[in-house]
């Protein structure tokens, strides 16, 4: 359990340049999501064109581990319709908790695949996950 | 009084006797104020009881329930010598939580008071029980603000003044979110001479610095074992006899009663009244065992060494650009701290994984100080009698290191 497990280069690549932060000005949907625990808080909006989800973007305050994995999740479904981002979502739940998954779908986020040795930060990384899930219902 | 080294060298032998250190060499632990390490004779002192006196207390009448229950009887007294109390005020909880709650409970069922007066800086556990019991009963429940970390005695004045009486004053004797200890003696009087009664939550003073029950004039007093080298799950309310006897139980059961009717049922004498079901017996010896340790280490040393350690860190982390501490006006062995290029989990991660430091971080179960100090979260370090200098010197060279991930 090296630190570079969890700090690699792509995780701190988009903790520091993420092109998602900030917010967009007339979002089709937006929603707040929270670790109450940690004091995290994320604020996520998307801009739908259609069924396919134009833009996505996010701001509030988190660790590392949070923001970078806000930022990949909003790469992946950038483009994508409602039902395949759902689709990602799942994919990258089954990979968390260690059950068989489609890595095709998942690009960047495969850094997380190596979570469950870090147990107390499942829950930075599926924050914007949650969010995402929780705004597309 | 010892040098500064003396103490330093003193205690780095002390640290010997606790053997989490030998199984881990490495480790730092700078997280006293969550939970403290055990000293071998305390681990010792557990297993004895189970391999040699394990029998349920205070009911049979064979030798070995006769020998477990002098043996809980006398850990009772040993937590009363180390307070100032009397075995008859002791009563054994499962911890500080518990205490709070049971206090909770039972004075805001008794129809006596009209209201519950807490400061925000609380631990949630001394502030949840009181708003909750108060939002049940429709008793009036006043927070009292605080000015970053720190309580004015003001504010305290004036809400004693207004408050509807007779009320509950609760307050921690040191926080643990940022270690500000509040002028609860000034208090203690204040709270008195306006028809209230005082609770302390010793959770975080107790181990800290030597305290007299009595000479207090505090009415109550919950701490737990485990921030004081003793087990988890034992804990302590102290109460002052009368009104302990005035109180109704919180839990009933076995144990705590006297004659048991169909329809009504008397009960115990203080403080068994308070203890319904088979206590936490080895729990409790191994508590006195840990007073025990702490008493021959010496308090006076104890003190002092935290209070060099914590001058020592301040002095330290002042050094590093642009990490901030919260610390009052003088902290007493907890160091809060944040870095304006880090968030809090990243920094306590890298300095575990890179350095081998445990620091906590997060809200500290303390959202209230938190939001007065406008940040969500912060990495707090605190301090115990088997910390040396060199474990501030490590947790300095952990942040820089930790850091230069994130430059």
């Amino acid at each position: 359990m090296r630190p570079e497990d969890l700090y690699s280069d792509v995780v701190m690549f988009h903790y520091k340049n993420s092109s998602h932060k900030g917010k967009i000005k007339n979002p089709t949907a937006e929603q707040e999501g929270s670790n109450l625990s940690c004091g995290d808080s994320l604020h996520l909006y998307i801009e739908l064109n259609g069924d396919i989800l134009e833009k996505v973007t996010f701001d509030g305050h988190g660790c590392a581990v949070s923001i970078a994995s806000a930022s990949i999740l909003a790469d992946l479904v950038e483009g994508k319709s409602k039902e395949e981002a759902v689709e990602i979502i799942q994919e990258f739940y089954k990979m968390i908790k260690g059950e068989d998954f489609n890595a095709e779908l998942l690009g960047d986020a495969m850094v997380f695949e190596n979570l469950k040795q870090f147990p107390v930060r499942v829950k930075c990384a599926t924050l914007a996950w949650h969010t995402l899930e929780q705004l597309l219902k | 009084m010892s040098s500064v080294r003396e103490l330093d060298e003193y205690f780095e032998k002390l640290k010997t006797d606790f053997p989490i250190f030998s199984e881990r060499p490495d480790l730092v632990y700078l997280d006293n104020a969550a939970t403290t390490q055990k000293p071998l004779a305390v681990i010792e002192k557990l297993k004895n009881f189970y391999t040699e006196t394990n029998a349920n207390v205070h009911r049979a009448v064979y030798r070995l329930a006769e020998e477990s229950t002098m043996l809980y009887e006398d850990a009772r007294k040993t937590v009363a010598d180390f307070v100032g109390g009397k075995a008859t005020e002791v009563v054994f909880t499962k911890g500080t939580t518990e205490s709070l709650n049971m206090l909770a409970y039972s004075l805001g069922l008794s129809g006596k008071y009209k209201s519950f007066v807490v400061p925000l800086f609380e631990h949630h556990s001394n502030f949840v029980p009181w708003q909750r019991i108060a939002h049940i009963t429709g008793l009036k429940f006043y927070p009292v603000k605080i000015h970053g970390g720190e309580l004015s005695l003001e504010d305290v004045e004036a809400i004693v003044k207004s408050c509807e009486k007779p009320f509950i004053f609760s307050m921690t004797g040191l926080t643990n979110s940022l270690g500000y200890r509040p002028p609860f003696e000034a208090i203690v009087e204040l709270v008195h001479s306006a028809d209230g009664l005082f609770v302390l939550d010793g959770a975080q003073l107790i181990p800290h610095e030597a305290f007299d029950f009595k000479a207090s004039g505090v009415d109550f007093l919950a701490f737990s074992g485990h921030k004081i080298l003793g087990p988890t799950g034992i804990g302590v309310l102290v109460g002052k006899k009368e009104l302990l006897e005035q109180m109704n139980p919180f839990q009933y059961g076995g144990e705590m009663i006297d004659r048991v009717g169909e329809q009504e049922t008397t009960f115990a004498p203080v403080p068994h009244k308070f203890e319904a079901g088979t206590p936490n017996v080895a729990g409790a010896v191994g508590l006195a065992e840990a007073l025990r340790y702490v008493k021959n280490a010496g308090f006076e040393k104890i003190t002092q060494h935290i209070e060099n350690l914590t001058k020592n860190a301040i002095e330290k982390l002042t050094d590093i650009p642009g990490l901030i501490l919260y610390c009052q006006k003088k902290c007493h062995g907890i160091i809060s701290f944040s870095h304006e290029n880090i968030h809090p989990h990243d920094l306590a991660e890298l300095l575990s994984r890179l350095s081998g430091v445990a620091v906590r971080s997060g809200h500290h179960c303390s959202q209230q100080q938190l939001k007065a100090l406008g940040v969500s979260s912060l990495c707090r370090a605190s301090f115990y009698l088997y910390n040396t200098h060199s474990d501030i010197d490590k947790l300095f060279y952990g942040i820089k290191d930790a850091l230069r991930w994130f430059s």
